[in-house]
């Protein structure tokens, strides 16, 4: 297993917990659990029970991959605390997969049948996280938080096939329109650790840093001069 | 396998991470030796200044950024490798969750990868037992316990066993200073501000009240000051502003209202201290405000006037710091506590788990 391309992802970005570990491109290890919250207590053992499943030992990782966001802003951090640590502990790169990407790329092409595909992941905000992909499978224009008010006017035109945790809320909303939603609802490492290996084989390295799409909620102080 | 006399054992070291507040911060320390092997602190104060007070989002989002440089420095001003550590400890609580979430991942993704154990350090344990760091103290001891965050006394008996006497039952030390501060128009953080102002001030000229002084027991109380000043600052207000020498007479004065404060419950707690224990004469003031010099110096007097040694940590020892945090770390590991990878950070973790909550104090007591 020495010359093989070892590769470690998570994701904690959002209601969901899961961990992956992809040898030279297979599967080898995968633990996908609904948490909601706890992500701090369980991510941790769950990647050494991946990593024990693959028989890896963590220090001959090649790669890491996790989830940059957008998403729960605690769960985020955890996600990106465990890969920069392990990073820095093991000398490998932790390259960053926007959860858009990583929801994106799980639509297979056949379930797409001539639509355009629009991404939507909830915010817990009035405003869902939005970003729409062309028919080369790649995104087009900028994923932005999208008011309920302006869903009509920001969707493109034509059929959509809609996924992510927010799908089903904008399919709702929009009666008139011609949307199909599928899944899946939320990011999974095992697609974050593919996206990983094919940037990495393509000699690029999206930094793992988070995409919070949204200002921290603050007022300035009024004493101040 | 016999072990000879000759043995030689290595050093402990420890990585310590700090992440609970505003300071992103990593350390190593040893047991042997030079026993702070570099400390390294990134002081979030440009964050949060324009907003008067730490926003715990922003700080968050500080932590992830810088903490893994950090770490990188923090090893190669030690010039230690990952392979030399024997543990890595990080702040699991009391303090702002996001910030805790992001030292403690990241110290079990470490210890993880290489196969040490990881310690969970409370941040109060980390300032409780700091004063060993650079000083021979034994236990039992009395602390004082003075920061943003908290105001107790404390008997420490040993890591992981302490005795409440006191907290405060409102606002802590730190927070009369940061409030009092943002009142009188001095900025943000208060405790060196109000030290600045107060040291060109009257103290005597505003009669600010004393909470608690001259009552039985040990605990604080700082809002009603806070109430005091305000409305002491709003008489002296002409168009709305504070003339510089109004200013300065009552940062001198609040200063000088905590500190009276902090003696008279300190005093109680000397008394008790005594009475419990046959063993132990220091007094250790630690916690940010235990860098106020006015206050270290009412407080060795003291000390000095009940016959307590005085021992306060080295001022950068006193703000928060990952040394403080592998020095606790390192102690707990002796005594072979570890935590496991599913640690849990906990927002709100009293040093004795016995003593009562105070309502009005929130998660500080």
């Amino acid at each position: 297993m020495e010359d093989l391309l070892k590769v470690l992802a998570f994701d904690t970005s959002g209601a969901g917990c899961s961990a992956a570990v992809l040898v030279e491109g297979r599967l080898l290890a995968h633990r996908a659990e609904i948490l909601g919250r706890g992500h701090a207590e369980r991510i941790m053992p769950m990647i050494r029970e991946v990593m024990e499943e693959a028989g890896v030992e963590p220090r001959s990782l090649d790669l890491l991959g996790v989830t940059t966001g957008p998403g729960a802003f605690t769960g985020l951090r955890i996600g990106l605390a465990a890969a920069r640590g392990l990073a820095l502990a093991i000398g490998a790169p932790a390259l960053g997969i926007t959860s858009f990407d990583a929801l994106a790329t799980e639509v297979p092409e056949e379930a797409r049948s001539g639509r355009l595909l629009v991404v939507a992941i909830d915010s817990k905000r009035d405003a869902p996280f939005l970003a729409v992909y062309g028919k080369k499978g790649e995104m087009t224009g900028t994923a932005s938080p999208v008011m309920p008010a302006d869903w009509e006017i920001w969707l493109p035109e034509g059929p959509l096939l809609l996924v992510g945790d927010a799908a089903a809320r904008l399919a709702q909303a929009l009666p008139g329109r011609d949307i199909l939603v599928a899944p899946p609802r939320l990011p999974d490492a095992a697609a974050v650790a593919r996206l990983a290996e094919a940037a990495f084989r393509r000699g690029e390295r999206p930094a793992a840093r988070p995409l919070y799409l949204r200002a921290p909620d603050t007022t300035l102080s009024r004493s101040q001069p | 396998m016999v072990l000879s006399a000759r043995t030689k054992v290595a050093p402990m070291l420890v990585l310590g991470i700090e992440t609970s507040c505003d300071e992103t911060a990593a350390a190593i320390v040893s047991d042997e030796g030079e026993r702070i092997r570099s400390n390294v602190v990134f002081s979030q104060l440009d964050e949060h200044r324009p907003f008067g007070g730490v926003v715990p989002e922003i700080a968050a989002r500080a932590h992830l950024d810088r903490l893994d440089g950090l770490i990188e420095e923090a090893l190669g001003e030690a010039g230690v490798g990952f392979g030399d550590l024997s543990a890595v400890a990080a702040t699991g609580g009391p303090g702002l969750i996001g910030g805790v979430m992001v030292g403690v991942t990241a110290a079990k993704a470490i210890a993880y990868a290489w196969g040490l154990p990881f310690v969970a350090v409370n941040h109060l344990e980390g300032h409780a037992l700091s004063p060993r760091l650079t000083e021979d103290v034994a236990f039992p001891y009395l602390l004082l316990l003075v920061s943003g965050g908290h105001c107790q006394l404390l008997a420490v008996e040993g890591p992981g066993r302490y005795v409440r006497f006191g907290t405060t039952i409102d606002d802590a030390a730190g927070e009369a200073f940061d409030k009092g501060a943002k009142l009188i128009g001095l900025g943000y953080p208060g405790g060196p501000a109000i030290e600045r102002a107060a040291a060109l001030g009257d103290a005597a000229r505003i009669p600010l009240p004393r909470p608690l002084r001259g009552r039985p027991g040990c605990d604080f109380s700082f809002s009603g000051l806070k109430t005091a000043l305000r409305q002491a600052a709003s008489d002296l207000r002409i168009d709305g502003m504070l003339a510089e020498q109004d200013s300065a007479d009552l940062a001198a004065s609040l200063q000088a209202a905590i500190g009276d404060c902090l003696v008279d419950r300190t005093r109680h707690a000397i008394l008790r201290f005594r009475a419990h224990y046959a063993e132990g004469s220091d007094l250790v003031v630690a916690g940010g405000v235990a860098a106020n010099g006015a206050l270290r110096g009412q407080l060795q007097s003291l000390a000095g006037e009940m016959g307590m040694r005085f021992v306060a940590p080295p001022m950068a020892l006193c703000t928060d710091n990952g040394a403080m945090i592998a020095w606790a770390g390192l102690e707990r590991l002796k005594l072979g506590f570890s935590d496991g990878l599913d640690f849990a950070p906990r927002p709100r973790w009293p040093l004795d788990p016995t003593a009562p909550a105070a309502i009005g104090a929130g998660v500080k007591a």
